[in-house]
Order: structure tokens, then C-alpha cells, then sequence
């Protein structure tokens, strides 16, 4: 640790910015974790407010906010379908609106800013594994283009600010990602089966199971956003973060049927609209340019997100519904 | 009806502007003069009908009284003027859309989002559907427009499912006619204004590439269309119609006899390679519309725009 930095990580209580902020506060950094609960939980973060070097403040990144700051890591943004496809202009305002602000804040002070975008810039994809230079296939008007899109704008606008501007970017594009913390109601395959099975239901997949999904242990994927945030200046991204193992959904849904010792079935519902076959990071821009990659195999993280699940109280977690997303802990 | 178009000094803006004057709808245009040129609206200013709004679009817009539609056009459009104004593009169509559908909610009014061929992005050969999803690069030097075109369409379909707005969404292949910037460097003008000025005519490569323009008129009548069909999804509009680039200098060198500028070839690549042809199977069965004004008399009306405009 040679220098302190202060640094701004909006999203900062959902489930990767608060390891994040973890990580940071844990360095010895100045950090300000911003998020407006829309969909994180107070309870991600309980055990950082008293750290002298760790604040939190309430806000929506929809409108501009006046800090001083060295480096932004902008994480804020409904990240899971259920929650955009019940808010969908939130979700393409706080992609883009927020983006906007965060480049604002960066032009401001000189700020460095990291924009968490996302494999859903790929859609559905038609190579596999996808490489960076890979365009995407995205429907623009279809029910997940809000995020899609969204996503896709952001880093747009960080581009052009790139090199428009001169701020100086990072942009990652995060796979699946899990690890404690996740919300047992995100609608996420990892949260949805580990949920079933510890509270005694039945395993559903969607569609046969044979749809591939690679997974990424939350530790992992932040080593890599750090890693990339300092990396050097003339490698703005974008960059994959994610593991490259692939899993079919089926094989998922065994594990967490062997690791919960649950005595459940699993059955199948019909797909889901816009839901891609297969999604897979090529991560060799990041081994080459970050020395990055995930290091802990699938079965140990879930134990430890088995874990987690069977730590919290189910029923104090809200399932989002049309008029509200999570309420926060 | 009361109708606001954005970017109402621009291009396709203000022949839609006159346009529906003529119907006899009142009219405020709303142009922050980015790339939009005051000339174009100029004969409207003793129009008691017409309003003109001096705005930026990404920025929040509120209007006094009724607002019966919003058409959303307001963007840098040609490569020179998003090129020259990435950030301004990227944020009329991503900011600016937000801010026309939050105005559309408040007022209830239908809303139209201009989008575009450049949605498809580098696509190969043959005509696009409207349900192609497209190759378009997030991250590359024309995505301030492409994906802000991309996210603006994704925006309308957002607040349509969320909000129930009545929201419209036509894409909007090359298009030609008077009041396109003579200076903007596409290949229309450029042999226009050349032919006029008894320069010679440059084609590059072998002239063989081809281009499928579109008049303004028949594109303004099929914005219109888009706007009173009730149909949420995408829509073409352009000219299916091929002409080779040499075809084109040819006709409007023979439209400009006076002229005594010869077509020369020069080596090297066209400005934009990526010209993109419509499928507008859907524009013909849901708005009954298709392109009517035929090559040779659309060009006869930029050849006289530019003349008459005295820009030779």
C-alpha cells in the first residue's frame, strides 16, 4: 500500500460493489460507496459503516453528484432480468444517465472511471467463446434491450468521452458472476436453484438444460476490476472478465441438488424470451494484459455460496414484483 | 393537432415541418442549430403556426399546453457532422429520446423516434429486414450514432411496455432532396455541386458500388405514415432501388447540360463504404407506402436547390 486514493464506488452495496468496497476499504481506501437501495441491500454493507475510511451515501446516479475523487468504479444498475424487465426505464436511465454523470464527475476532478459493463453487450451470440472484437447479436427492441442496450450505450458514451474528451477509461465487460451476497430473489440460475433447494422445491430450468452458462466466483472478478483499474493507461478495454469453464444448466442444477443435500426433483418450464443459448468470456486479452484469471473452480465457490443462503433468513428478502424492486435490509 | 418536431431546422426535420403545416397542423420545432441550418426554416418565420423552440434536446424539455405528437429527429446525421460531434451524438438519441418520452408521458402525446439503417450496422450485401439484429460495433468511431440510434429505439420500446406510450419507430435508409448540406461531403451534393461549378466529376474506384437514395418528400410521407399507423415496431423507409455510382454522375451531368465537367476516376475507397439497402416489405403492407418520386426527378429538385441557394 503505497498511496491512498479516494474512491467512488456507485452500486456500492449491491452484491459486487459491496465485496468491492470491501476489497478497497480493506487496502486502506478512502471509500465512498454511493447507491440509491433500488436494488442492493443495506445489510451487504452494515459491516463497513463504522471503518473510518468507508462512508455511504444515499443516492441515484440519475443526477449528477459533486464529489472529489481520484478513481470511480461505476457499478450501479439493475442487473438482473427480473428487475429489468419490471423497470425498464429505470434500468435504460441508469445506464446512460448515469454513465453520463460519472463521465461528468471524471472530466470535473480527473478522475479515473471503470465502467462495469457486461457479456449482454453480446447478446446472443453466434461465436462462441466471445473475444472482444466480437460485435454482439442484440436485439434492440426486444424485452432485455433496456439493459442490453443500455449497456451497450454506456460504453459508448465512455469511448467518446475516451476520445472526445480524454478521460481516461477502463471499461470490463462482466460475465455471470456469483458468490455470497447475491439476492436470493435476483431471478438468477445460481441464486434460483440454491434457493429451491434449501427451502425444499423443486429445481426448475427453463428450457432442456443443455443451455451453457460459465460462472465466475465473485473474488475472482474482483481481482480482475482492480487489476484492470490500475492497469496502464493505454489499455482502456473493453476487456472480459469471467471464467471460461463451462457448465450446462443441468450439470448446475446436480451440484447444487449434491452440495445442499436437498431431496428435491428437477423439472423443466418453458424457455424464456431472448434467453441466449450459450455465453462463454475468451479471456486471453486479459491473461495476456492483466495476468488475470479466475482461480477458484465452480464447486468450491458454490459451497461457500451454499453457505452464505443457509447463513441468511429467507423471509426477511423481498421478491421484486411490477411496483418495487428488493426492498433494502 | 399541436406537433413537435425535434430537430426541425434539420435536413428531413423541416420538410416534415412544412409538411404537416400544410396539413394544417400547428407546429413547434425545436433545434439547437448544432448542425441544423436556420436557412431551412427561414420561410417559416411569419408562420403564425410555427413555433420555433431554440433547444438542445439533452437537455429536459417542458412545453406550455397540448402536445398531440412528438417526432424525434433531432441528431448530428451525416458522418462529417457526428464525427465532428461524437458526444453531442451519442447524447440527442441516447438523453435526448429519454427526455422526448418523458415529455410524451406528460402530455400524452404519440411519440415517432427517428432511427436508422445505421442500427444494422457493418451488415453484408443484400437487403435488411427489420428483424436483422444487426453487426454494430458498442465501441467504434461511428457508434455515437449506430448504437445511440440502437438505444434510442430500445428506449421507445422501454417506455411503450412500461408506460403504455404510444411510441412509433421508423429507420431511415440514405435520403436526398433540397436542404441537404451541400458541404457534408455525400456523394449527391458533392456531384452536384461539382457538375454546377464545371469541376470535375470524382467517382471513386470503378463506380460500380451502388446507393439506394431516397427522396425527402416520399420519406416525409412515410414518417407521417409511421406516425398515424398503429404499429409499435420498427419500420424501413428508403428506395429499395439500385443505381451505381457512375449511374448517378451520369444523370445529373445530363441534367445540368451546361456543365463542362467529365467524370474522373479516382483510385482509392467511397467516403462510406457501407451503404445499406431497405427491405421495406413491412412499410408497403402496414403503411401502404412505398417510394414514388423517380431518380431523375428528385435529383432535377437538388440540382435547382443548389442553384437557386447560389452556393456555386
Amino acid at each position: 500500500m503505497t498511496t491512498v486514493k479516494r474512491i467512488l464506488v456507485t452500486g456500492g452495496a449491491g452484491f459486487l460493489g459491496s465485496h468491492l468496497c470491501e476489497r478497497l476499504t480493506a487496502q486502506g481506501h478512502d471509500v465512498i460507496c454511493l447507491d440509491n437501495f433500488f436494488t442492493s441491500q443495506k445489510s451487504n454493507i452494515s459491516h463497513l459503516l463504522g471503518r473510518p475510511n468507508f462512508e455511504l451515501i444515499r443516492h441515484d446516479i440519475v443526477h449528477p453528484i459533486w464529489l472529489e475523487v481520484d478513481e470511480v468504479y461505476n457499478l450501479a444498475c439493475p442487473a438482473s432480468p427480473v428487475h429489468y424487465q419490471f423497470n425498464p426505464i429505470k434500468t435504460v436511465k441508469t445506464s446512460v444517465m448515469g454513465a453520463i454523470n460519472m463521465l461528468g464527475l471524471a472530466r470535473r476532478t480527473g478522475a479515473k472511471v471503470l465502467q462495469a459493463s457486461t457479456s449482454e453487450v453480446y447478446g446472443d451470440p453466434t461465436v462462441h467463446p466471445q473475444p472482444e472484437s466480437y460485435w454482439g447479436n442484440v436485439n434492440p427492441i426486444g424485452v432485455r434491450a433496456c439493459y442490453d442496450e443500455g449497456k451497450r450505450c454506456a460504453e459508448t458514451l465512455f469511448f467518446d468521452y475516451h476520445r472526445s474528451e480524454g478521460i481516461n477509461i477502463r471499461v470490463v465487460r462482466i460475465f455471470n458472476t456469483y458468490g455470497p451476497r447475491m439476492h436470493p430473489y435476483d431471478g438468477r440460475v445460481i441464486s434460483n436453484f440454491i434457493v429451491q433447494a434449501l427451502s425444499g422445491q423443486d429445481i426448475t430450468i427453463y428450457g432442456d438444460g443443455t443451455q451453457t452458462r460459465s460462472f465466475c466466483y465473485v473474488d475472482d472478478l474482483i481481482e480482475g476490476m482492480i487489476r484492470m483499474m490500475n492497469g496502464p493507461d493505454d489499455f482502456i478495454g473493453p476487456v472480459n472478465l469471467g471464467n471460461p469453464a463451462e457448465f450446462t444448466v443441468r450439470q448446475l442444477a446436480e451440484m447444487v441438488l449434491e452440495l445442499t443435500g436437498a431431496r428435491v426433483k428437477i423439472v423443466h418450464l418453458p424457455p424464456v424470451a431472448d434467453d441466449p443459448r450459450q455465453r462463454r468470456p475468451d479471456i486471453t486479452l486479459a491473461r495476456q494484459k492483466l495476468s488475470w484469471e479466475p482461480t477458484v473452480p465452480l464447486r468450491e465457490g458454490l459451497a461457500k455460496t451454499v453457505e452464505y443462503f443457509r447463513s441468511i433468513d429467507l423471509k426477511s428478502f423481498r421478491r421484486p414484483t411490477p411496483s418495487r424492486a428488493h426492498n433494502g435490509l | 393537432m399541436r406537433i413537435l418536431v425535434t430537430g426541425a431546422a434539420g435536413f428531413i426535420g423541416s420538410h416534415l415541418v412544412d409538411f404537416l403545416l400544410a396539413k394544417g397542423h400547428e407546429v413547434a420545432g425545436v433545434d439547437n442549430f448544432l448542425t441544423g441550418r436556420r436557412e431551412n426554416i427561414a420561410h417559416l418565420a411569419d408562420n403564425r403556426k410555427f413555433t420555433l423552440i431554440e433547444h438542445d434536446v439533452s437537455e429536459p424539455l417542458n412545453i406550455d399546453g397540448p402536445v398531440d405528437q412528438i417526432y424525434h429527429l433531432a441528431t448530428p446525421a451525416s458522418p462529417q457532422a457526428y464525427t465532428a460531434h461524437r458526444v453531442a451524438t451519442i447524447k440527442a438519441n441516447s438523453l435526448g429520446t429519454i427526455n422526448m418520452l418523458e415529455l410524451a408521458c406528460r402530455t400524452g402525446a404519440r411519440f415517432l423516434f427517428a432511427s436508422s439503417s445505421g442500427i444494422y450496422g457493418d451488415v453484408s450485401a443484400g437487403p435488411q429486414r427489420e428483424d436483422n439484429c444487426g453487426n454494430a460495433n458498442p465501441t467504434g468511431l461511428r457508434s455515437q450514432y449506430d448504437e445511440g440510434k440502437r438505444f434510442g429505439e430500445a428506449c421507445a420500446m422501454a417506455y411503450h411496455r412500461e408506460r403504455g406510450t404510444d411510441t412509433r419507430i421508423v429507420r431511415i435508409f440514405n435520403t436526398y432532396g433540397p436542404r441537404m448540406n451541400p458541404a457534408d461531403g455525400r456523394v449527391i451534393t458533392n456531384f452536384v455541386m461539382q457538375a454546377l461549378r464545371n469541376e470535375p466529376i470524382t467517382v471513386y474506384g470503378d463506380g460500380m458500388q451502388t446507393r439506394s437514395p431516397c427522396h425527402v418528400s416520399d420519406m416525409v410521407r412515410g414518417i407521417v405514415a409511421a406516425m398515424e399507423a398503429d404499429f409499435h415496431e420498427p419500420v424501413n423507409l428508403g428506395n429499395p432501388e439500385e443505381v451505381t455510382i457512375v449511374q448517378l454522375a451520369r444523370e445529373i451531368l445530363s441534367l445540368v447540360p451546361a456543365s463542362s465537367s467529365k467524370i474522373t476516376f479516382v483510385a482509392g475507397l467511397p467516403y462510406d463504404p457501407r451503404v445499406k439497402r431497405p427491405d421495406i416489405s413491412r412499410a408497403r403492407q402496414i403503411l401502404r407506402w412505398s417510394p414514388a418520386v423517380p431518380l431523375r426527378e428528385g435529383l432535377k429538385t437538388v440540382i435547382d436547390y443548389c442553384r437557386s441557394a447560389k452556393r456555386i
